[in-house]
């Protein structure tokens, strides 16, 4: 019986001693390592889609100059030299304070607009631990107009040319190279052009990025304006906005195809007169350069 | 039979001990990189690198998360993500390798045990031998390991556009400093 004792510790001898040499380190490190909080980044490249801002915003410590430009309408013929003769602008410094707080100021050159806005974006998409679906961005931005009235006779507190603008962005990065994005907005504008005109407006924004190769993008972008039929003037319609996303480095470019002309949230949404359907298009493009102000220290 | 117990429980025993007393163990493992350019410098550190260390066979792994490497450049972190290193298709780089002629012995409290490390290290899907220096130096209860090399870009098949050429260094010098300490098994708890 003596043997058996032995047999069966040799046995256990070898069996045992193998244990820690087939146990595979890098398996056992990988259950050691718990899984962590990873955020999704870069749901989209620029801090627009296209017309309307993007969840993304400056991180802290950068600074962002952004240039937009529409040009005339594409049908204007040779004459125009196919819109390229005339066009609407806006530029604007954008500062990240922190990660998750963005403020701007800028300039248009319809209805010569001075806006300011800050965006701020309380939730980050993530995947692992407490993973998050979706990011989701606050914009609230005021503008006022500085043109002259038609009518020097007018005298208007200048509160009157004051417009406000809230925005929910949420989106979803669904795989690295699809990402989509809803915009409910709301417009507050002080002063409309006549009694029967809504001062405020609703609007939901759709867009998405379709990324084809590691730095272009295709990029849509459409708003549905409530009660568009009640605004008096001449008829507004739904901007609608294709084109593409480049990335270079520290510049991103966005060139489109779009139906409106204004490039402010209460001009694109509520000002847009020309349509699709009748081949009044505009090619816009909007470049983004980004130059790192704080460097972030993580010592 | 007593005498059959007793051996088998310190055979067990003895596997036990073995185990918990060879594996050193850190998190928290620190990482730094640098591409160094003439136009710019673009660096990042890496503070929840996890490694084990058996100091019975000189067995060393390393597994890190790409997304967890801190830029001084915000930008330039989410171009590492994005476009370089690929980190949602490549969540992670892992090393899994050992200590060449290792010799436990030479790993005498406060004396440095210069060594030569070769393994595979995994970046970006692509996996490659690597051979390089390191230095173990036990103290106290805990060991520390120091070691800096070079990568190359390409190896890794991490691919640097034309238009940001001369931004990128095609070299990446790599320190790794780690301060182990014995594990215990923590059992995911």
């Amino acid at each position: 019986m003596r043997w058996i004792g032995w047999v069966f510790g040799m046995f256990l001898l070898l069996a045992g001693l193998p244990v820690q040499g087939q146990n595979d380190l890098l398996d056992m490190l990988d259950q050691e390592i718990k899984p962590v909080r990873v955020p999704v980044d870069a749901t989209f490249k620029s801090t627009r889609v296209i017309n309307c801002h993007s969840v993304e915003r400056m991180r802290g410590g950068d600074l962002e100059f952004h240039v937009s430009h529409r040009f005339g309408l594409i049908n204007s013929g040779f004459k125009k030299f196919y819109g390229l003769d005339e066009s609407s602008s806006h530029v604007s410094l954008e500062y990240g304070i922190t990660d998750w707080m963005e403020v701007g100021l800028g300039r248009a050159t319809v209805n010569e607009y001075f806006n300011g806005f800050a965006k701020f974006s309380p939730i980050r998409q993530s995947k692992g631990r407490w993973a998050m679906p979706v990011s989701a961005s606050i914009y609230l931005a005021a503008m006022t107009t500085t043109k002259d009235y038609p009518d020097p006779a007018w005298v208007v507190d200048a509160i009157h040319r004051r417009t406000f603008v809230a925005q929910i962005l949420v989106a979803r990065k669904f795989a690295p190279w699809l990402s989509l994005q809803v915009s409910p907005t709301w417009i507050h504008r002080n002063m409309v052009a006549t009694p029967q005109d809504p001062n405020r407006l609703f609007a939901l924004g759709m867009g998405g990025r379709l990324k084809f190769t590691k730095r272009v993008a295709l990029s849509i972008e459409y708003f549905l304006l409530k009660d568009r039929t009640l605004l008096t003037g001449p008829p507004r319609y739904n901007p609608l906005s294709i084109g593409l996303d480049i990335e270079t480095g520290s510049h991103v470019f966005q060139i489109f195809v779009t139906n409106s002309f204004n490039i402010l949230e209460n001009g694109f949404i509520g000002e847009t007169t020309r349509t699709w359907t009748k081949k009044e298009l505009h090619v816009g493009f909007n470049i983004s350069r980004v130059f790192t102000v704080i460097r972030k220290k993580h010592e | 039979m007593n005498k059959i117990f007793t051996l088998i429980f310190l055979i067990i025993l003895c596997n036990q001990v073995s185990a918990q007393d060879t594996l050193w163990f850190t998190k928290t493992g620190h990482l730094y990189f640098i591409s160094h350019t003439d136009i710019i410098d673009i660096d990042a550190n890496h503070y929840q690198t996890g490694s084990f260390l058996n100091t019975r066979t000189g067995e060393i792994v390393f597994t890190l998360l790409m997304k967890s490497f801190k830029f001084s450049l915000p930008l330039a972190e989410e171009h590492f993500n994005e476009n370089y290193v690929e980190s949602e298709k490549f969540p992670k780089a892992t090393f899994k390798g050992r200590i060449l002629d290792y010799d436990a012995m030479k790993l005498f409290p406060d004396i440095d045990y210069k060594v030569i490390v070769e393994g595979d290290l995994t970046i970006h899907g692509v996996t490659s031998k690597v051979k390089e220096q390191g230095v173990l130096r036990r103290t106290g209860n805990e060991i520390r390991a120091n070691s800096k090399f070079t990568i190359l870009l390409e190896t890794y098949n991490i691919k640097v556009p034309n238009i940001v050429e001369d931004k990128v260094a095609k070299e990446i010098p790599i320190d790794v400093e780690m301060k182990y300490e014995p594990y215990k098994k923590s059992g995911g708890k």
